[in-house]
């Protein structure tokens, strides 16, 4: 039976005309895209590691080593086994740094302009073999069905098909982040096929020439030598070797990295194809042994590769033989374009001059040229691919130029360790231990290779050379290409250090380290003078996209003019640039365009915040010290955020680093808000009053009048300055104390405290008017007795006198009854010392004794700055206090000296003194000696109070010599 | 899946598809689907200890 060139091709072309529909399907109607999104989808897309290797070399492979065929799958089970500390760490890299290909993942970490290229340069060459096999496979398939010598013009055709589907699969437009969703599903679907047409066969194999299980048991026992042979190899060695290709190829071949992490738009997904997937190639093996006896014993007589062709002849079903055709088509199709595409994206963002930006025409698109270079890529790597094809011709064995592509990205395998696990790993151990295994896979594979394929005859054969002649060649090959790369990828990375970003890199890379605190804030003002540098590089069309892309991803405002925002925006373009261009010259250009600050480092507060955002951010769980450290940061936090003060941390420019939950209530301000703002951006009359208090060289202001929409409140402001270890100052934290209801219930203390004291001045001011009063009757009983005008003259001057006494007594008792008030910045004025200590002295003896003296000494020329009323209340207070513990006709001293910014003041009596026991209690209000009845205990809690208003301090203590002193500490005001 | 979890897979995979378990198995020669039957019984290890995860609070 043979089927004609022309069905065949028209058979493929209508299949991948489908699995275009698919895609398109898939891209253009969300409900069906989002299937991608799917475990299953997901697991099945990775089916692409099932090549036509699997679909025809499987066979071939399994006859000449047996069981070792099944080493190709199990590796990747293992690799897929190890998802939660292998894979999904990848996973999480790549996301979050926008890392779409191998080269970029190698590049970020291992910073250098040599190793993308190499990588990209690497991975071309090792992965042209495995075109080659796919190019070879169809076409010898197609040759077996059409009884015809290998139709090289079909094996151009079908690269040229899939040369053009490739494009419009993956190259049709620029996807932001290189999803898509069609390629997803379209490739799921080819898993489909495979597996249909391989179970398909076996089934119709196993009944048609055993007639069932029972005739395939029977066979088996009359030939036990079938089952023996396939276990035979194992026992030979290169199991071992084999497996460790495999589980590198699960993830470091282009194709797999593309779908695994590329591609990946549900990261959850990897969670069911963990199983899923190994599940999956388990299906597709388990009818691999049943295949090749099937061809066994119906005697075929064509190579085991195409057994399954085999049989659908030896049936006379055309239908057979097309499903089984289009098995394997969809296998290698699969495989081209996924690799295609993802080798595409290495060669443009690496290896072609589109890296030199700053060289090309400005004002071209990026995206059109981006476009444009992966196109041409995709060709190109076909074209290589099938020259290779046609180099390669002679080469029996498709599993041969698969192990040689897996030996290829083995070669990578120190990096991912390294990149993974050890943050001193550096560029140079990674160039040179590449550059050996480099060496390595050439000299023991390719070589060889070459030699059988007729191109370079007469090269030494190495395990010869080497006398490793009791080795298998895949162990012998992996043994010197992997063994030689590890050591000087360790023996480089130990004797070099990691360069700046490199340790970055690392940081961001190694699953349990911090990221660090970065380098600085961009010197653009705002989001438009970003995009207008960028547009140098990007031209304005895409500089302007990706801008307005970076800002919906972070949900920032176009108008933001934050210092962090646009920190943010500088970071998210970078990691967006590096989706297209590769992580290199993403840096590259937004170092060059983007700059940041001349200082070129964070201040301590910033870079605190920035750890704290990553924390939060972090995927992966903390363990150990570390977790116990975060604990013990949130637990600190918290306690920072439920404080009922209101505690703001500000950076030396004045953007907002913290904001507690009590600020953000009195502010009415959430804290998600403030944060990241400049305060001059915060609403009235919070920007005016925090610029004015940072401004100011106070750093306390106490009971601030402030009018809120609420209410008028009362506030207490407080500052102190963070300084890091070297004393430089890095920023401040402004404390907000609301004592709006505090200052009322001690102005209701000090007016009850007011209300005793004029009680007690009653009795003094009856004298005291009393005696003018009783003058200025005498005087004006005499006054009409008098003729001598001058006489008369001084008799009204003496009435008025008097008066004017009386009016005295009577001002300073109305002024000391008003004073309902209590302190505030606002209402505060100079006062002369000597007038303030005078009037409290003439108030005091109005209700005390009159056998007391009181001296003053060096109050003159002495200013406070205060509230009179309330500061005559202080003074009246602690003098009324001395009055009461002086004995008689003894001597109360009131003395003043300048300290420093300070005006300290004693007043000294000569009484007993305080015990030890009372002074610590003395300014607790209703706490007094005198006996029950005689004293309230408020005045000197009172005084304490006001004086620490006005931000000074007051001290009881005993004199030495005798008798108690208060020391009164006030802050200076310059007359 | 946690650090126990995943351990106890490793060491699973180790001991059947990468110890000399498996040269030992190859001389004994068994039916041959003894090592379909292997694989199945680690792809199901990875999908119960993978879903119990996903149970899991």
């Amino acid at each position: 039976m043979t089927l004609s060139l022309g069905l065949l091709y028209t058979a493929g072309v209508a299949y991948l005309a489908l699995l275009f529909g698919i895609a398109f399907l898939a891209d253009r109607v969300p409900r069906v895209g989002r299937l991608s999104a799917n475990g299953w989808v997901f697991s099945l897309s990775l089916g692409v590691y099932a090549t036509s290797w699997t679909f025809y070399g499987n066979l071939g492979f399994l006859a000449d080593q047996g069981y070792l065929y099944l080493t190709i799958y199990l590796g990747v089970t293992l690799a897929f086994a190890a998802t939660p500390w292998l894979l999904r760490p990848i996973l999480r890299l790549t996301r979050e740094q926008q890392l779409t290909s191998l080269a970029d993942l190698f590049a970020f970490r291992y910073r250098s302009r040599f190793t993308g290229p190499v990588v990209a340069l690497f991975m071309l060459a090792g992965v042209l073999p495995y075109i080659a096999l796919q190019i070879k496979a169809v076409a010898e398939s197609a040759a077996v069905l059409t009884a015809e010598t290998p139709p090289h013009l079909l094996a151009l055709t079908f690269s040229a098909t899939i040369a053009l589907f490739a494009i419009l699969f993956g190259a049709r437009h620029i996807a932001p982040r290189e999803k898509h969703a069609g390629l997803v599903l379209a490739i799921a679907f080819e898993s489909i096929v495979k597996l249909v047409a391989i179970l398909g066969i076996a089934a119709v194999a196993l009944y048609a020439v055993f007639g069932g299980l029972d005739g395939l048991n029977d066979w088996l026992a009359e030939h036990p030598e079938a089952v023996d042979a396939l276990y035979a190899p194992v026992r030979e060695g290169g199991w071992f070797a084999m497996m460790i290709l495999a589980f590198a190829a699960a993830f470091l071949l282009p194709r797999q990295f593309h779908m695994l992490f590329t591609e990946n738009i549900n990261p959850q997904a990897l969670n069911t194809a963990a199983w899923a997937f190994p599940a999956f190639l388990l299906l597709l093996n388990l009818p691999m042994p049943v295949l090749y006896w099937a061809g066994e014993a119906a005697g075929l007589d064509i190579s085991p590769h195409y057994y399954a062709i085999g049989i659908a002849g030896l049936l006379e079903s055309p239908s057979l033989a097309l499903l089984v055709f289009i098995g394997g088509l969809s296998a290698a199709s699969a495989m081209m374009i996924v690799t295609t595409l993802a080798l595409a994206h290495m060669g443009t963002n690496y290896l072609s001059p589109l890296t030199r930006l700053h060289d090309e025409e400005r004002s071209a698109n990026l995206y059109t040229r981006l476009l444009w270079g992966r196109r041409i890529w995709v060709v190109f790597i076909i074209g290589l691919g099938y020259a290779f094809y046609g180099l390669l011709q002679v080469v029996e064995g498709l599993a041969q130029l698969g192990l040689i592509s897996f030996a290829a990205v083995a070669q990578l395998l120190p990096g991912l360790i390294g990149l993974m696990l050890w943050k001193q790993a550096t560029r140079v151990g990674f160039l040179l231990g590449l550059a050996a295994g480099i060496t390595g896979w050439t000299f023991t594979l390719v070589m060889p290779l070459l030699s059988d394929a007729g191109i370079a005859v007469g090269l030494p054969d190495p395990q010869h050379l080497l006398r490793a002649g009791m080795l298998d060649p895949w162990t012998f090959a992996l043994m010197l290409s992997l063994g030689i790369n590890a050591f000087l990828f360790v023996l480089g990375s130990l004797l070099t250090r990691p360069n700046r970003e490199e340790a970055e890199a690392g940081r961001a890379c190694c699953p349990n380290e911090s990221t660090g605190a970065g380098s600085g804030l961009p010197l653009a003002g705002d989001v438009a003078e970003m995009e207008t540098a960028l547009a140098a590089t990007l031209g304005p069309g895409a500089a302007r996209h990706e801008v307005q892309r970076a800002l919906d991803d972070l949900g920032l405002p176009r108008h933001t003019r934050s210092r962090g925002d646009l920190r943010h925006l500088r970071e998210r373009i970078e990691r967006n640039l590096s989706g297209l261009l590769g992580p290199v010259l993403a840096r590259m250009i937004v170092d060059q365009h983007l700059r940041l600050d001349a200082a070129g480092r964070h201040t301590l507060s910033e870079s605190l915040r920035r750890i704290e955002e990553q924390l939060e951010t972090r995927s992966l769980p903390l363990s150990g010290l570390a977790a116990e450290l975060d604990a013990l940061r949130r637990f600190h936090r918290q306690i920072l955020h439920e404080l009922p003060l209101g505690v703001a941390s500000l950076t030396n420019t004045g953007e907002i680093t913290g904001w507690n939950q009590a600020l953000a209530r009195l502010t009415d301000v959430a804290t998600e808000d403030a944060v990241g703002q400049n305060i001059r951006q915060l609403n009235s009359p919070w920007s005016g009053l925090l610029t004015a208090f940072l401004e100011s060289p106070d750093r306390q202001w106490y009971k601030l009048n402030v009018d809120l929409p609420a209410g008028n409140r009362r506030l207490n402001l407080h500052r102190s300055e963070l300084q890091d270890a070297q004393g430089h100052v890095e920023g401040r934290v402004v404390l907000i104390e609301d004592v709006t209801e505090r200052a009322q219930l001690e102005s209701e203390i000090a007016h009850g405290d007011r209300l005793a004291s004029i009680g007690r001045f009653a009795a003094g001011v009856a004298h005291e008017i009393g005696n003018p009063l009783t003058g200025i009757a005498s005087l004006a009983q005499t006054l009409p007795l008098e003729d001598d005008p001058d006489e008369i003259r001084g008799i009204a001057d003496d009435i008025l006198a008097q008066t004017r006494r009386i009016n005295a007594i009577v001002q300073s008792l109305i002024t000391f009854a008003h004073a309902d008030e209590g302190p505030s910045a606002g209402h505060f004025e100079t006062i002369a010392l000597d007038e303030l200590v005078g009037e409290a002295i003439r108030l005091t003896r109005l209700a005390g004794r009159k056998d007391l003296q009181f001296s003053t000494t060096g109050l003159e020329g002495l200013h406070v700055r205060g509230s009179h009323a309330t500061l005559l209340q202080v003074f009246i207070n602690l003098l009324t206090n001395a009055e009461q513990a002086s004995p008689e006709a003894s001597t109360v001293g009131i003395a003043a000296r300048l300290h420093g910014r300070h005006i300290q003041v004693t007043i000294d009596d000569a009484g007993p003194g305080i015990d030890e026991s009372s002074l610590e209690r003395l300014f607790e209000p209703f706490f007094t000696t005198k006996p029950a009845g005689q004293g309230t205990g408020l005045g000197l809690p009172v005084a304490y109070s006001i004086v620490r208003d006005h931000g000074g301090t007051l001290i009881a203590a005993n004199r030495p010599e005798g008798g108690a002193r208060f020391l009164l500490t006030l802050p200076r005001q310059d007359s | 899946m946690n650090a126990q979890r995943a351990i106890l897979i490793a060491l699973l995979g180790a001991l059947l598809f990468l110890s000399p378990l498996v040269i030992w198995i190859a001389y004994l020669s068994p039916a041959w689907w003894w090592p379909f039957a292997a694989w199945m019984l680690f792809i199901v290890a990875i999908a119960v200890l993978t879903r119990r995860e996903r149970r899991d609070p």
